[in-house]
């Protein structure tokens, strides 16, 4: 048997290597879980969490999982910000484009404006599922212009029927995207919820978005 | 002095450099649960969506998964060698994170943003020589009857 705790030095230490050890560790999770607690504390808004930087400010309930990441290429950089509630099993993605990652994207998908955006992004969504499950339907069921932080933006309101499978059966789903261009740069809202909860959730994310400042 | 490793030694190393990566391997995805549920239980899951949060998660997994796996993999080595510790150790540290950091890259875990450096090089690069050394050492230590 490996005796680790066996041999003691004079004052009932346990071994000096074993002792450094633990002060690592130790230290180390405190430290941790302290720059954890430091983020909760200066970030908080009541209930809520406020991530402000460069290009977005938004307050969001505490208990979402949320990631932020940027794509950085040739083509410029995109920005981005996911948001989800387990509970409520939706999800908010804001994509922020620079000029050059929106010029690349008009290009590369051959789009004029912010409509075509909004209908090339629905599009899209509903093939990705389709590829999954063929049985699944589109419904548009509005779409049109709105005014969203003083800018004119698009959006389209959709239903995929059949989309997700979950507990061995199939539920709709329904999507919003909003989109706008402002100083050549490209702002893309998405908004996915299972319909038969919607109504629920829409005054929590008129909530969020109203919140929301995109810095661009 | 001659106090340079037998190739048994060398062997028993690299046995001990494996035990590391696997344990680190194994140690990595439950943490990873871990500290997901605890965020959970808080209902602060959204930290992580902070740059600095990534910091925390790297000190974390530092203590939890790397200085660990790399301790026990000390514990193993400075156990079964016989001569030069410093090699052996060092040689065991190092592979518990190469093999690691490629098994991380084969499976695209490792993305290459942010503080990355810090994250999947720096911090369990340290834990596993660190751990291995302390486990090494604590093994070998004269205490003070002796």
């Amino acid at each position: 048997m490996i005796k680790v705790w066996g041999k003691r030095l004079k004052y009932g230490l346990p071994r000096l290597p074993l002792t450094i050890f633990l002060v690592a560790f130790f230290g180390s999770l405190i430290l941790g879980f302290s720059i954890i607690y430091n983020i909760v504390t200066t970030h908080s808004v009541g209930e809520n969490l406020r991530l402000d930087n460069e290009f977005i400010k938004i307050d969001f309930p505490k208990n979402w999982i949320a990631y932020s990441w940027s794509e950085r290429n040739a083509s410029g950089n995109v920005y981005s910000v996911f948001l989800y509630s387990k509970n409520l099993s939706s999800i908010i993605l804001f994509r922020i484009y620079d000029g050059n990652a929106t010029q690349h994207f008009m290009e590369k998908n051959n789009l004029k404006d912010a409509l075509a955006v909004v209908n090339f992004e629905t599009r899209r969504m509903y093939n990705e599922i389709r590829k999954k499950n063929e049985n699944s339907s589109l419904i548009f069921e509005e779409a049109g212009g709105i005014k969203i932080w003083e800018v004119q933006a698009n959006y389209s309101k959709i239903i995929i029927k059949n989309a997700v499978k979950s507990e061995g059966t199939f539920h709709d789903m329904f999507c919003l995207v909003i989109s706008y261009i402002k100083n050549h740069r490209l702002v893309e809202i998405f908004f996915w919820r299972e319909r038969e909860d919607y109504e629920k959730l829409s005054v929590l994310f008129e909530k969020i978005l109203n919140s929301t400042r995109i810095k661009v | 002095m001659n106090d340079l490793p037998t190739k048994r030694d060398i062997v028993n190393s690299l046995v001990g450099g494996a035990l590391c990566f696997l344990s680190a391997i194994f140690l990595s995805n439950f943490v990873d649960l871990l500290l997901g549920q605890i965020l959970l239980y808080f209902g602060i899951s959204g930290v992580t969506v902070f740059e600095s949060f990534s910091i925390a998660k790297a000190i974390i997994f530092f203590a939890l998964v790397h200085l660990v796996c790399g301790f026990i993999s000390g514990l193993y080595t400075g156990y079964v060698s016989e001569r030069g510790a410093k090699i052996t150790l060092f040689i065991t540290g190092q592979v518990g994170f190469i093999g690691f950091f490629s098994y991380m890259t084969l499976l695209s875990k490792v993305y290459f943003v942010g503080h990355y450096y810090l994250e999947v090089i720096l911090l369990p690069l340290l834990g596993n020589l660190l751990g291995a050394y302390l486990g090494g050492y604590t093994i070998r230590w004269k205490s003070e009857e002796e």
